[in-house]
């Protein structure tokens, strides 16, 4: 594994971290909707989907450029 | 709806299942790996972190603690990019030592302690047993949930045969034992069962989700009437934010920390993502598919347990809204698609941990325990050693379905499922501080290990298990009031006077502490084994033996006949047969002509043992067939010895090599002094030819002159072109003898004759010899004061060994020189003389216009004559000095020149005085 790669997901993981914990998800637990739903609830789903798409990014581009 | 529809429904997927995982095998042995060797399946087979604690727990704990539940989720989500490190690491590390549990994976890590590996087993079988039981009981909720709904949940029957939990942990336990235990494979690989698991993880997903869009789209009309609705209902309000729903930040954080580590360390996901990984390629594919999975299993438990908090009456139980729900509409088929995704759930996780739980407990607790009161090698010689493996897995698995049953009924019923997995969850963790540890510091013991995992064992068994069986009366429950002993602050709510946190996060925040702590200082104060320090090699720099290049520093040998007996009787005759010839054909030597089998045989049998009964007890089962070779003092000697000559004899080949170097650098500068002297004898060839030619002409000239005009010529002009001649003549015969004496002295050394000579004799007379000359040329010679005071009679006289006529030759030509340089109109030449440590210098100086520093390197060269611009080119030959030095170095002196511009030149030479 690259140095590269492992700087990228340690940071991801840190940054991950941060945002999926207190004090910063407090920011977002308020009883307030965004787009019809519940900001936490909009907010923790968000960060999911997000985080799920850069360590996709993060452990497979390798690969594909490979193939290509 | 009829109890025989749901238990019908339930066989047939369970046959669905068995086909499944039939056929896989089937395509597995005929080579067709599609579906095997697949990132998709290896992902999705992760999932089965997703239990029927999930399926039902979830929305009851939403129903409860709001968004709570997510941390169970977000904490394996948001450690996936170090998950991609550390699973990738573990993958190499179980390969290449044959691991097939967690707790043969922590036992080999330190030293391939038998007791590590019992107690990983112990601790793993407590901790999981809740867990097991909670999936029962969710199967029984699900089934009671069907056939009852609408009437009042059945009281729990005091007879075992009426209670449909007994039967539901009958046909789970006949299930896994017979799905996971199929066939014995060395590395415990079972891709039916992988594929199985996947397939169950895509239907639980699919039916969530049906269930999900059911009540958001077709009960509300959409999320957004949903939480409008939810969020003015009285019951849901509160459940909008974290705060408001009682979740503390430490409980949250703990929460995600404790999940995370589940990833780890809970015995199936280990089993799944490391036993069954088929390639470490599979990993980056499984990293963000197995998240997203997290991600859409979630996604509508927050609306379902609004809704049916809204629905239903506080008296129903939350665990059972996600098929309550559908029901009370009357869609029932989607309640038995529930109820399929449920028991999907539940069956992938009891199928996977039961038989996690299985290998760990006959290969650490059983097998050792075989092997030591002897009953293995004293019966059933001629049994098939891997039919009787199977059996004790059957047996194992037998064991802890019946203790999760039994928990479930004594202690868990009432416990909400959440709850039951949190208790699980806290127990395996305790596993993490000296698995991780262990991989990434080499530095913890056996002793480190053992003590942080019993510490945090104990803290949690003080602080979560024991207060629920005390409560559900089958322990006295003071200790709950007043503390163990009567201590106030060993409460096990409230341990060192910690209060107001949730049973759970308390018991996880002092487990995991002081489980770390322990862990750390005690591996820091004990020193780890030989066998420690190179297992922990292995796990800490896994990538340098990857290649299998294992270090051997134990010298083991054994019977190949013993060696036989072993592996027959845990791999069976036939898988025997192909191992060993397998190592026959691999190193190509014949086991029938040996009778010992060396190190390299017994390390390759025992890592195939490690994989059909565990690394530890493999090493005991080998322990009593092998002789360990203890290594001598010699043979540490001989070796050191080796090293020494290997880095002796490096050190030689490098003075050789500098040796070289500096002979080829001597070989450079006598090649190029070679060079120098060839240029030297051209341009002396060159010189001399030229030299001669000079004179030649003009006696050539001159006499063809006095031939052909020879009457014409007067007497006068015919006798000073006869004195021309003559002079000419003169010079070439000079030239030709100095030639000859360059060359003679040259040549050869014994052309001189050293005698002993008076050395003041020899100035003198070369002086009174030269003196006619000067006072032609009215030259004023004189001897220096020094030279006065050495030659008079009472001083000693100055003796040298030398050759009285080349010596001469030497002063002659210095004084001649002197006599020809010196100032022209008042001309002085002073001959100097005096002795110095052995030595005797002879200067000659005169008062002429001295020589340059350019000059006085010059002028002892061949053929070299200074020109001046008065004189024009003096007379001689430019061979004198070159000869008078050569001369003097012949007798071990130097003739040296020092000379100022306008200051005149002192030519000095020195000889040793005898």
């Amino acid at each position: 594994m690259s140095d590269d790669k492992s700087a990228k997901l340690i940071i991801l993981f840190l940054v991950a971290v941060m945002l999926l914990n207190y004090p910063l998800m407090g920011i977002f637990d308020r009883r307030q909707f965004q787009f019809g739903i519940p900001l936490i609830y909009c907010y923790l789903f968000g960060v999911w989907a997000l985080l799920v798409l850069f360590i996709g990014l993060a452990v497979q581009n390798r690969n594909r450029r490979k193939i290509r | 709806m009829p109890l025989g529809l749901v238990i019908g429904l339930a066989l047939a997927y369970i046959s669905l299942l068995f086909f499944i995982a039939w056929w896989i095998d089937k395509r597995s042995v005929e080579g067709k790996r599609l579906f095997i060797n697949n990132p998709y399946v290896y992902a999705l087979s992760m999932a089965v972190y997703c239990t029927a604690w999930t399926f039902f727990g979830s929305v009851g704990r939403a129903a409860t603690g709001g968004l709570s539940f997510l941390a169970i989720y977000l904490g394996p989500t948001l450690f996936m990019p170090l998950w991609y490190m550390l699973l990738q690491k573990m993958v190499l590390i179980s390969k290449n030592q044959h691991i097939t549990s967690i707790a043969d994976f922590i036992s080999a890590r330190y030293s391939k302690s038998q007791s590590l590996a019992v107690m990983v087993t112990i601790m793993a079988v407590f901790g999981i047993v809740p867990y097991i039981s909670l999936q029962l009981k969710a199967v029984t909720f699900g089934i009671n949930t069907l056939t009852h709904f609408g009437e009042k949940t059945p009281a729990n029957s005091l007879n075992v045969l009426t209670d449909s939990g007994f039967w539901v942990a009958i046909a789970m336990t006949i299930f896994t034992a017979v799905f996971g235990t199929r066939k014995l494979d060395p590395n415990e690989r079972h891709e039916g069962m992988v594929a199985a698991i996947a397939f169950e993880s895509i239907v639980k997903l699919l039916v969530f989700i049906a269930v999900g869009v059911f009540v958001t789209f077709f009960l509300f009309s959409g999320p957004g009437d949903l939480f409008t609705q939810a969020m003015a209902h009285p019951q849901t309000a509160k459940l909008f934010t974290l705060e408001d729903a009682g979740v503390t930040p430490l409980a949250w954080n703990l929460l995600c920390l404790l999940s995370l580590l589940a990833i780890i360390v809970l015995p199936r996901q280990f089993h799944i993502s490391v036993v069954e990984n088929t390639a470490t390629r599979h990993i980056p594919r499984a990293i963000w598919v197995f998240p997203l999975y997290l991600l859409l299993i979630n996604i509508f438990v927050f609306p379902l347990a609004l809704a049916g908090k809204m629905l239903f009456d506080p008296n129903v139980n939350p665990d059972t809204y996600v098929l309550s729900l559908p029901m009370s509409q009357g869609a029932n088929w989607l309640a038995l698609l529930v109820f399929i995704g449920g028991f999907s759930a539940a069956t992938s996780m009891v199928v996977v941990e039961a038989t996690a739980l299985s290998i760990m407990f006959s290969n650490h607790i059983v097998v050792p325990l075989m092997i030591k009161t002897r009953t293995w090698s004293t019966e059933h010689r001629l049994v098939d050693g891997a039919a009787r493996l199977l059996d004790i897995r059957r047996i194992c698995i037998l064991v802890v379905m019946a203790l999760s049953y039994w928990y479930g009924h004594a202690v868990g019923h009432n416990l909400d499922l959440v709850s039951v997995g949190l208790i699980s969850f806290t127990a395996v963790a305790q596993l993490a501080p000296s698995l991780i540890g262990g991989m990434y510091w080499k530095r913890p013991t056996r002793a480190g290990a053992l003590a942080g995992m019993s510490v945090g064992f104990i803290i949690w068994a003080f602080c979560l298990p024991l207060p629920n069986m005390a409560q559900a009366g089958i322990l006295p429950s003071d200790f709950i009031e007043n503390g163990l002993f009567g201590v106030s602050f060993l409460r096990p709510d409230a341990l060192f006077g910690l209060e107001g946190l949730d049973p759970v996060t308390h018991a996880a925040f002092w487990s995991l502490l002081l489980n770390t702590l322990t862990y750390g200082l005690v591996s820091v104060f004990t020193q780890p084994s030989m066998l420690t320090l190179t297992q922990a090699d292995i796990f800490v720099n896994i990538h340098k033996y990857i290649d299998g290049q294992e270090a051997e520093i134990l010298k083991r040998e054994a019977k190949v006949t013993d060696l036989r007996i072993i592996l027959n009787r845990f791999l069976g005759e036939h898988r025997t047969e192909i191992l060993l010839s397998e190592y026959e054909t691999a190193n190509g030597i014949s086991l029938r002509d040996q009778k010992i089998a060396r190190a390299d045989l017994v390390n390759f049998a025992e890592t195939y043992l490690a994989g059909a009964i565990g690394a530890a007890s493999a090493r005991l089962v080998m322990d009593s067939i092998v002789k360990e070779e203890v290594i001598t003092l010699d043979e540490v000697m001989s070796i050191l010895q080796q090293t020494k000559e290997a880095v002796d004899h490096s050190r030689m080949m490098e003075s050789k090599n500098e040796e070289l170097k500096e002979l080829t650098r001597q070989l450079t500068e006598a090649n190029e002094q070679l060079k120098h002297l060839d240029r030297l004898k051209a341009d002396f060839i060159t010189t001399v030819t030229h030299e001669l030619r000079t004179p030649v002409t003009s006696i050539k000239s001159l006499s063809r002159i006095i031939l052909d005009y020879n009457d014409e010529l007067d007497k006068e002009q015919r006798s000073e072109y006869l004195s021309i001649i003559a002079t000419e003549s003169d010079r070439i015969s000079r030239l030709i003898n100095q030639v000859l004496d360059i060359g003679k002295i040259q040549s050869q050394t014994d052309s001189i004759q050293f005698r002993e000579i008076n050395l003041t004799d020899l100035v003198v007379r070369a002086v009174s010899g030269i003196r006619p000359l000067c006072l032609e040329k009215n030259v004023n010679l004189v001897f220096s004061q020094r030279f006065q005071s050495l030659s008079s009679d009472n001083q000693p006289p100055v003796m040298v060994m030398a050759d009285w006529d080349k010596m001469m030759q030497v002063l002659v030509n210095l004084l001649s020189n002197a006599l020809k340089f010196c100032n022209q109109a008042d001309g002085r030449v002073e001959v100097d003389m005096h002795t110095n440590n052995n030595q005797v210098c002879v200067c000659v100086r005169d008062n002429g216009d001295g020589i340059d520093a350019s000059g006085q390197d010059m002028i002892f060269e061949k053929f070299t004559q200074l020109h001046s611009r008065e004189q024009g080119k003096p007379q001689g030959t430019g061979l004198g000095l070159y000869i008078s030095r050569m001369i003097v170095e012949k007798h071990a002196g130097t003739l040296t020149v020092r000379s100022e511009p306008g200051a005149g030149a002192a030519f000095e030479f020195s000889l040793p005085v005898i």
